[in-house]
């Protein structure tokens, strides 16, 4: 599910409108060759709409008016971190300095609670990553 | 060279030697990075996207850090060592039982884990 409009994942913002729909897994173009007007027929509900929905529906549709998709264009990857939005080794490397201090492994901490190791060896890892592990650096700090 | 985690766990001249022995073992062959955390996030991924052999290779890398650490004690406390290859096997062997343990299905020998652990585990992927 990719973020198609202003950073937003029509999914989410349209909720509702997509726990009625029945074509779930309708693309973006095939929505588009189908009409998504707002008597589009990319439209197909499993049950009528109430009122709000319907609102909903007229909502989603004024979101999507200005959009026009290029048959002819096939589709391509986008570098956001650089302006020309074509990749460069600098623009990664810059990145990922700038994000040491919210760091990419940090989520991965977590792992080292293993319910297939001993509880000792994951608290001991634990202290190994918080750097409390009473080593001889840490020992003269004190 | 004052020890520090770092320093101990993975860029000392014995220890770090340990990583490549593993990695040999498991056959990567991969540059380890200096953090603690990313260190353990690289070693885990080489295990793929798959979520139990991710965990299997994390449980590999808390074997490598905990056996280094009881060496290091007996080090400092008992002036005992042992090689690098003990220390392998030490892990090989710890690692096998971690997983023999969970998992009752996990019917290979330790043999073939001393060998060759990824067929061991790719009954997983």
């Amino acid at each position: 599910m990719d973020p198609w409009i202003d950073g937003m994942v029509l999914k989410n913002s349209f909720s509702r409108l997509f726990d009625l729909a029945t074509n779930k897994m309708a693309t973006m173009a095939e929505m588009y060759s189908l009409g998504w007007g707002e008597e589009g027929e990319a439209w197909k509900w499993r049950r009528r709409l109430l009122a709000w929905e319907e609102e909903k529906v007229r909502e989603c549709c004024d979101f999507l008016t200005n959009i026009i998709l290029q048959p002819t264009h096939s589709d391509r990857w986008i570098w956001h971190l650089h302006a020309s939005n074509k990749y460069n080794v600098t623009s990664a490397y810059n990145y990922l300095l700038s994000s040491t201090n919210n760091n990419l492994a940090a989520d991965h901490i977590t792992e080292i609670w293993n319910k297939e190791v001993p509880l000792k060896v994951s608290l001991f890892a634990w202290r190994l990553m918080r750097n409390r592990l009473p080593t001889t650096y840490n020992l003269v700090k004190r | 060279m004052m020890e520090d985690a770092k320093h101990l766990f993975f860029s000392c001249d014995f220890f770090g030697k340990l990583w490549y022995g593993i990695s040999h073992w498991l056959r990567y062959h991969i540059v380890f990075p200096e953090r603690v955390s990313d260190h353990l996030y690289q070693f885990g991924i080489l295990g793929g996207f798959s979520k139990r052999n991710r965990s299997a290779f994390n449980l590999i890398w808390l074997s490598c850090v905990w056996v280094i650490w009881i060496e290091r004690n007996a080090r400092v406390f008992h002036q005992k060592e042992v090689s690098l290859h003990q220390l392998l096997d030490k892990i090989k062997l710890q690692s096998y039982w971690w997983l023999k343990a969970n998992h009752p299905n996990f019917a290979f020998s330790y043999h073939l884990w001393w060998l060759n652990p990824l067929p061991c585990l790719s009954i997983y992927l």
